[in-house]
């Protein structure tokens, strides 16, 4: 008699796979590129819940306002399509829609918390303050040549929209374009919304960089995603033989749908710019009919199919000579893309020179396929350590007035707190890449890694002379976050790691308010250690207290356990001290009202030594800083008194708001 | 002396003329008095500004003081309200005045074959806006296209009668009427002649909003010019793209009247995208009989087909059954209710909708910058050769044009340049916008020239005043901004204070 065995029960897979498309629907549609047209993503298994998608971090609606119309949502879990890696890349099929800004954003999101090594939270609502537990999607919002997030209703609108007849479509003409097919776009908006809920400040525009640094952040995450998908990179590295900065596939191609979307057109067109390729060395074309090319040069004749790709220099630009938000943006973009090569470039050498007999010139012809394999591989490794970089830099950005320099020096110290030895010299290739396009703080003597460091709170005052009342402030600061701890799991539901944090945050916010009553001995108001005065003078906003656990990759110092907390305050400057700092813009301004100025900062303290590690002050009293606020606000067209416009991303998306 | 106690506008010895900015706000009204008598450009004030009415009857008021009564002659420079409606709120006050003359520009003409073309653009682009308006959700594109659509008489009934008021006073003051066109020169009084640059008599020129670059004061300010310039298509296919807009809304040429985004992929799987709509009532009917459901069966559902085409009782229930079956499959394939997410009240904070206002706004934006540039610009040139320069609310493609003609005046031939460099005063064009001075003729502007800037910050128009034109303004001349006149080095005389706005009235200039 035999025994029927009970089943074993299989743990949940790892991930679900699904199908999008690698870049958009114009690979899919040219012979030369159709096989690398689509990727498979992975996504956490447990993240799905329900058709739509809708999942943990997402609520895809699929709601038409133009056609009045809902269409039927996809339902990942059907077996059919479970097997299938979803449904296969269409255009025509609006769930296929759904499917991919549901896949290419939840794998942002992936990217942002295996770098961050915490969950992903939405800011709250700003009127409510209510916490949001999911971020909206609507892949069919408007019929418009523009996507964005729209901070209000804590959504991402997409469009689309029919060619027209003109040159500049990067279709065939009177078909739909949808941006919601976009990688690039969909991971550009989604990394909005996220920055959003780790720095909601950050939004807005107090000097040149400000508003730059969101949207070329934003492009930085989408660039470097698409370096880091192996698949593609390996047909890449095939046909440009290995060199990514020349003729180059992915940027190209940003560089032409861009200019379709219009958005994206102007910083891709400074990583790089097609024109007329002299040397008759192009690798693939890739243009559609009707297609031109972009600014001054239009092919004609003989030229017209050989248009090459080529990178922008600094030579050419330089962040000194612009102003534009979209334009200083780009060259953020550069200085990381040309460090991501850098780097590339220094850890390939070895395997070029392997591979042509030592001489390091490559034969003519195509490379091995194994040679590509293994390029392939670092490349996307290289793409992926670089983002990383770049994304853990966040937690160490000032919470208000960033500048490209300091986003350089969060760059440094984040990577300088995981891996300390730079053997690589992954750091060393940001600070040059920075300093050929100009990008430097001005406040360091030199730019030395020990320099560009930020410096502890014991840097910045002796801690021997604080007054045995201070020290008893940071004693029972101290004790409040360790008995806070002990309420936290790393492995809490995310609804629960919200609640925690914003009670973490109000005890902030309480122990913040008893600073202010410390009798301060030898520093004359103890709130400017973080950047803030007494509640009198404006009212303080503890944005987050999260916690995040760090592993030094090299052993260097044992892991840690730190909490971040970004906090600004907001005060009215009025006019007798806008009198003495910058009489002169006062004549163009409104007599009557005030000048509202934020400073603040962002905390890194660390729970097991107790003490703060790092503190990133924008202080509310800085003259400095609110003369060249006032500044630059009545040279530019912005309001001097931030009217808090409800979509500053769609005010800058949008190629139509004029007015 | 920098400060005047009543309405006289003075007219000192030494000086030709004296001109007077009315500072109400957001709108223009300029008073020049010659020896011989009174010139008005325009009466205005931007729609819904505060007190409005008020502002504007003091302004019709002190014109009345100033002048008794009487203008040699009136100019009406475009047909927007911040330019027009004291006539409509002063229009009592207006019928006590005797007027000599009134100027239009030639788009105003009913004679012109081309206004009469341009006039039926504007009057249908209004209507088609106006019906798109209706049905705008609340928001600032909505207030944005409002106002503007209350600039438009086809729209407001406001402006309509204004420009009439204007029409009848004048007629029945036996004032005489002419249309003027470029090139002409005509004297106004002993010692100052107007000299007509603008609109041009070219549409291509009239549809020019923005120039190429470097044609006006935005620099890369992430707005149209610098996305469009990015990629690659030509300003002027912006303008194209407009006028087709225009002539699709007209009917003129055939809009594309597109197929809806997923209309295959509906057809492939039998399914209407107008699912919501059209299934339930498909399905009500389909609960009570075939009979009920005869009137709703549609000819593109190859079911329905099948179900009218059955004869006997038998085959019909069977094939109303088949019928059913696949309403019901159809319904659980929308079970999943996305809409009932949509919907629920806990989430009626994230709607959205309005984004398809853009568009219309995006038009709205576009027929008042053509509005603007068939704006009359005026020269005025007095005897010793200087030069007063007010260009109405003209945009780019209207001050390109004025170099395409001479002006013969006093027997002598004078090029733009002459004019330019000769210039003493300076009617800042569209109260200070970006495309509403051409950099290419601001340049040729001698340094230390009067500029005169009615304007006062309004919410609809946040990117009025254009700072970059403010700075190039600053630098160049001497400059009075009408929301914060200062007597500034004894150039500008300060009128009394109002008590509505609580600055000066006006602010004079002699010349």
């Amino acid at each position: 008699m035999s025994v029927q065995q009970p089943l074993p029960k299989d743990p949940p897979p790892a991930f679900r796979r699904l199908r999008v498309f690698a870049l958009d629907p114009v690979l899919a549609a040219n012979v030369e590129t159709v096989a690398v047209s689509t990727v498979e993503l992975k996504i956490r298994w447990g993240d799905l819940q329900g058709p739509g998608p809708v999942g943990e971090y997402l609520d895809v609606v699929d709601f038409d306002p133009t056609q009045n119309c809902f269409y039927a949502p996809v339902d990942l879990h059907q077996r059919s399509l479970i097997a299938d890696a979803g449904l296969a890349p269409s255009e025509s099929d609006p769930r296929f829609h759904q499917q991919m800004v549901y896949a290419v954003a939840m794998y942002t999101i992936q990217t942002f918390e295996s770098a961050l090594g915490r969950r992903v939270l939405w800011s709250e609502r700003a009127d409510v303050h209510e916490p949001v537990e999911r971020l909206r999607v609507y892949p069919h919002a408007l019929v418009e040549e523009n996507a964005y997030y729209d901070p209000e209703r804590k959504a991402l609108l997409f469009g689309y929209f029919r060619t027209d007849s003109s040159a500049k479509a990067a279709s065939a003409p009177g078909t739909y374009v949808f941006t919601a097919l976009s990688f690039d776009i969909i991971s550009h908006e989604t990394t909005h919304a996220i920055l959003d809920g780790m720095h909601r400040r950050l939004i807005e525009d107090t000097n040149p960089d400000s508003l730059a640094f969101h949207e070329a952040f934003s492009d930085i995450v989408a660039l470097l995603q698409h370096f880091s998908l192996p698949e593609f990179l390996r047909f890449q590295i095939a046909s440009t033989r290995g060199a990514l900065e020349t003729d180059n596939l992915l940027a190209k191609l940003a560089t032409q749908f861009g200019q379709g979307i219009g958005k994206y057109g102007a910083l891709r067109d400074a990583i790089g710019i097609m024109e007329p390729d002299l040397t008759g060395r192009y690798a693939i074309d890739l243009r559609l009919p009707n297609q031109t090319v972009t600014g001054e040069i239009r092919s004609a004749g003989d030229t017209e199919d050989r248009i090459a790709w080529r990178r922008v220099t600094p030579r050419e630009r330089n962040l000194n000579d612009l102003t534009e938000a979209h334009e200083r943006g780009s060259i953020l973009v550069s200085a990381v893309f040309d460090a991501f090569l850098a780097i590339y470039k220094k850890r390939t050498a070895d395997l070029v020179r392997i591979a042509s007999d030592g001489t390091g010139i490559l034969r003519p012809g195509s490379i091995p396929p194994d040679l590509v394999a293994r390029l392939a591989d670092d490349a996307a490794m290289v793409a992926r350590q670089v983002l990383q970089m770049c994304i853990r830099a966040i937690d160490y950005l000032p919470p208000v007035d960033i500048t490209f320099g300091e986003y350089l020096r969060a760059i440094i110290t984040a990577d300088y707190d995981v891996i300390r030895d730079d053997k690589l010299a992954y750091r060393v290739a940001f600070i040059q890449a920075f300093q050929k396009w100009g990008i430097f703080p001005h406040d360091v003597p030199n730019l030395g890694e020990q320099s560009l460091l930020w410096q502890s709170l014991g840097g910045l005052v002796d801690e021997r002379v604080l007054t045995e009342h201070l020290q008893r402030w940071f004693a029972n600061f101290d004790h409040t976050i360790r008995s806070q701890m002990a309420k936290f799991r790393f492995s809490m539901p995310r609804r629960d790691v919200r609640t925690w944090s914003r009670s973490t945050a109000y005890l902030v916010h309480e122990a913040i308010e008893a600073l202010f009553l410390q009798n301060s001995g030898p520093i004359d108001r103890p709130g400017l250690l973080f950047g803030v005065e007494p509640t009198s003078s404006g009212k303080i906003e503890v944005h987050s207290a999260r916690p995040l656990q760090r592993m030094p990759v090299d052993a260097s110092s044992r892991p840690s356990t730190d909490l971040v907390i970004v906090m600004t305050q907001s005060v009215w400057i009025d006019r007798e001290t806008l009198q003495e700092i910058a009489p002169a813009d006062l004549a163009q301004t409104d007599r009557t009202r005030r000048f509202r100025f934020r400073g603040g900062a962002s905390i890194i303290y660390d729970i097991d030594q107790g003490r703060f590690k790092y503190v990133v002050r924008k202080s509310v009293r800085s003259q400095s800083r609110i003369a060249a606020q006032i500044d630059y606000q009545s040279s530019s067209r912005r309001s001097l008194y931030f009217d808090e416009t409800p979509q500053p991303f769609r005010m800058l998306h949008n190629p139509g708001a004029t007015a | 002396m920098s400060k005047i106690a009543g309405d006289e506008l003075r007219l000192p010895d030494g000086a030709s003329v004296a001109v007077r900015m009315y500072c109400q706000g957001f709108g223009d009204c300029f008073l020049i008095r010659g020896r011989e008598g009174f010139v008005l450009i325009d009466c205005g004030l931007v729609l819904r500004a505060k007190d409005e009415r008020d502002r504007m009857l003091e302004v019709v008021n002190s014109v009345r003081a100033a002048t008794g009564g009487h203008l040699s002659l009136l100019i009406v420079t475009h047909e927007h309200y911040d330019h027009l409606c004291g006539f409509n709120h002063g229009a009592d006050l207006w019928k006590e005045f005797r007027i000599d003359r009134l100027w239009l520009p030639w788009t105003e003409d009913p004679d012109d074959a081309l206004a009469d073309k341009l006039n039926k653009y504007k009057q249908q682009a209004t209507a088609s806006l106006q019906a798109a308006f209706a049905g705008m959700k609340p928001g600032l594109a909505a207030d944005r296209t409002e106002s503007i659509l209350g600039l438009l008489p086809a729209y407001s009934v406001k402006t309509g009668t204004a420009l009439q008021t204007v029409r009848d006073m004048a007629r029945s003051q036996g004032a005489a009427i002419s249309f003027k066109r470029p090139g002409q020169v005509d004297p106004v009084m002993d010692g100052v002649d107007a000299i007509v640059l603008g609109p041009p008599h070219d549409e291509a020129k009239i549809f020019d909003l923005e120039g190429d670059a470097g044609d006006t004061f935005q620099q890369m300010a992430g707005a149209v010019n610098q996305i469009i310039r990015a990629s690659g298509a030509s300003v002027a296919a912006a303008g194209a793209d407009y006028e087709q807009q225009l002539r699709q809304a007209l009917g003129l040429e055939a809009a594309p009247n597109p197929a809806p985004p997923f209309a295959v992929y509906f057809q492939f799987n039998g399914l209407d995208p107008r699912w919501e709509k059209l299934e339930f009532q498909y399905q009500a009917s389909l609960a009570s009989g075939p009979d009920a459901y005869d009137q709703h069966w549609s000819m593109s559902d190859p079911l329905d087909r099948e179900l009218h085409r059955t004869r006997g009782p038998g085959e019909r229930r069977t094939a109303f059954e088949k019928r059913r079956k696949r309403a019901e499959e159809l319904a659980s394939f929308h079970t999943t209710r996305t809409d009932r997410r949509y919907y629920a009240t806990e989430n009626e904070w994230r709607q959205i909708g309005g984004e398809q206002n853009a568009p219309i706004e995006r038009l709205a934006l576009q027929l008042d910058s053509f509005t603007n540039n068939v704006s009359l610009a005026l020269a005025f040139r007095l005897k010793d050769g200087r030069v007063l320069l007010f260009p109405g609310d003209a945009q780019i493609g209207n001050w390109k044009s004025w170099d395409d003609q001479p002006y013969s005046v006093e027997g002598s031939i004078l090029t733009l340049h002459d004019l330019l460099t000769r210039t003493v005063l300076y009617k800042v064009g569209h109260h200070a916008s970006h495309n509403g001075t051409y950099v290419g003729a601001f340049n040729q502007l001698p340094d230390g020239v009067i500029c005169l800037v009615p304007f006062e910050p309004v919410t609809v128009w946040k990117s009025i005043p254009d700072p970059n034109l403010l700075a190039a303004l600053q630098k160049k001349g001497k400059v009075c901004v009408a929301n914060n006149p200062q007597p500034g080095g004894g150039t500008f005389t300060l009128g009394p204070e109002s008590p509505l706005t609580h600055r000066p009235k006006f602010v004079d200039v002699y010349l």
